[in-house]
């Protein structure tokens, strides 16, 4: 039990620039993120060598109305008669398609396949998204009360400032952090630091002929409420991931097959899936995620390898409060540590342990059902040291992480990575 | 016993206690488990055998959080960016955990930007007392036409 009975690789990795986008369909944003991908494969590939899709979708039965987008997207691949499924756990819908792919390898069921994420969630207005995200939390016991997606986890950032003293600061520091980095992502939805965004917000004020802010900096800026007011308490707007159309795709195959198409392919060496209940109120702790440990302790099993020997991580940071969280779920630093180390820098691009290099779900976007695959097309281009612009590490990345959850935590998804 | 093509507690049940204004646990007559919300099957031992109990909706905050962009139904009462609402996490006396509506006035901040509610600040640890608020659901018939039935919503006051 707990092992891969193949070693899976991964080949190609690629997705659709994330953002807000009007004119494009699911169908669309999967066809860019698919050609992305194929572009990244360096020899040799023909896809008619893919044997099946795994495609992570959390809703676009409410986001688009259209339903069962597998064989829609298979179709578009060239992939059609071959197998095509959907799988669903909300935000982690991709991680977790993520997964079913390494099994089907590992399995020997088949040798290559592609895995993808999609989410269209800009056509609705916000109250129709806000209702849609609350939907993957318990809709009897939560969302009747009032609950929305912001306000789960801003509850577990109430309880982390009670026990841990986690100031207010902690998660704009978060914040800031995930900007910066996703400002060297041309991917990237929001590609601007808060400093960036606070000095366009005060050359727009001048040019109204408004008067001029007086933000000192971009801490002063996260703590004006008019320009970064509480979506829900203690989780501001510069706090909250962002509402996002885009798409990402994978290849994994076996061993074997991996040389015939590059000599620099990404090992998948741990998996790990767990579970948490469904409304928070049942957990035995509000600030830590049972899936999350749980999923972690499978994948760094499985992978051979400790907390410490992960050098650089995608972590999903759907909320500021959610990173923090995280930090400790995985065992990088104890729960009553995370913030001193946010202080500290050492999850910067040029920390100790650099998190979400990509910009995370808060610069780069979170287009629910693609996030899972978007965070491994990060580590494929991290490791491979292929990431653009510089936001590249100084350092070789031998071993790397993706964490990927579902709703409030009901679901988690981790995969270690390895030259 | 316990029938086997029925359970004993159905979601329903908790449902309607609330619309008449009783808060229900589960009481597992197998391990002795006791669960708040009332479960359909005992979460510990997974016997269908449990009981309903009465509680007390008393308790103190374990979490909280004021939100400004609400959902629909939140939104469609009057609530926004610049009204907005607060919810609670309680504890109960023996632990047990329940989400729900926090109020008794608006909801300002503080000058450490930090929520008060009719002027009180809200505050993980502060005791909280339950209440049932009346609402009118109105029910759209299969066939067309509309009912409409009496129900309640629990929500929490600070003491």
């Amino acid at each position: 039990m707990g092992k891969l009975m193949r070693k899976i690789a991964m080949v190609g990795a690629g997705m659709s620039k994330f953002g807000a986008f009007p004119d494009k369909n699911s169908r669309d944003l999967f066809g860019e993120a698919f050609i992305n991908c194929l572009q990244s494969i360096d020899k040799n590939f023909d896809v008619k060598d893919i044997e099946a899709l795994y495609l992570g979708n959390y809703s676009s039965d409410l986001f688009e109305g259209q339903g069962h987008l597998a064989p829609m997207c298979a179709e578009l691949a060239g992939l059609t008669p071959k197998p095509a499924l959907r799988t669903e756990n909300a935000c982690a819908s991709s991680g977790i398609a993520l997964r079913e792919g390494i099994l089907a390898i590992a399995s020997g069921m088949h040798d290559l396949v592609l895995v993808g994420g999609v989410e269209k969630m800009t056509d609705l207005p916000t109250a129709g998204v806000t209702d849609t995200l609350a939907s993957a939390a318990d809709r009897i016991f939560e969302f009747h009360a009032g609950v929305t997606f912001p306000g789960l986890y801003a509850m577990m950032g109430s309880a982390h400032m009670a026990k841990y003293g986690t100031k207010k600061e902690d998660f704009m520091l978060v914040g800031i952090k995930n900007h910066n980095n996703g400002a060297l992502n041309p991917f990237a939805q929001m590609n601007k630091s808060v400093a960036d965004i606070m000095k366009s917000k005060i050359a727009k004020a001048e040019k109204q002929g408004k008067p001029k802010p007086a933000w000192k900096d971009e801490m002063d800026f996260l703590h004006d409420l008019s320009a970064n007011p509480y979506i829900a308490y203690p989780m501001r707007l510069f706090d909250c991931s962002l509402v996002t159309d885009g798409a990402a795709c994978v290849v994994l195959c076996s061993e074997e097959l991996a040389k015939k198409f590059t000599d620099t392919p990404i090992y998948i060496v741990g998996t790990g899936q767990g579970s948490e209940t469904f409304a928070i109120h049942d957990r035995p702790s509000l600030t830590s995620l049972r899936s999350a440990r749980s999923a972690a302790q499978m994948a760094y099993k499985m992978a051979g390898v400790e907390p410490k020997d992960i050098q650089i991580a995608e972590v999903h940071d759907c909320f500021t409060i959610a990173e923090l969280i995280a930090m400790a779920d995985l065992g990088f630093w104890k729960p009553e540590e995370v913030a001193q180390a946010v202080r500290d820098g050492e999850t910067a691009l040029d920390g100790s342990k650099p998190l979400n290099t990509s910009g995370g779900l808060k610069s780069k976007g979170h287009p629910v059902g693609a996030t899972g695959v978007a965070q491994s097309v990060e580590i494929f281009k991290q490791m491979r040291g292929q990431a653009e612009g510089k936001r590249q590490v100084k350092f070789d990345v031998e071993c790397a992480l993706t964490h990927n959850v579902g709703g409030s935590g009901g679901s988690c998804v981790v995969h270690i990575y390895k030259k | 016993m316990v029938d086997i093509t029925n359970l004993k507690v159905y979601t329903k049940d908790f449902l309607d206690g609330i619309d008449n204004k009783v808060l229900y646990g589960s009481k597992c007559q197998a391990c002795g488990n006791f669960e708040v919300p009332a479960k359909v099957i005992c979460t510990k031992c997974q016997s269908p055998d449990l009981e309903l109990v009465e509680v007390k909706p008393e308790g103190k905050i374990a979490a909280f959080t004021c939100i400004g962009v609400g959902t629909t139904h939140f939104v469609q009462k009057g609530y926004s960016m610049k009204k907005p609402y607060c919810v609670v996490i309680v504890e109960l006396e023996n632990g047990q955990m329940i989400s729900g509506q926090l109020i008794g006035g608006d909801i300002t901040y503080d000058e450490n930007q930090d929520p008060l509610i009719g002027g009180k600040p809200i505050k993980v640890g502060a005791p909280v007392v339950g209440e049932y608020e009346e609402y009118i659901e109105v029910i759209e018939g299969k066939r067309g036409g509309r009912q409409e039935k009496k129900r309640c919503r629990l929500v929490f006051r600070l003491k």
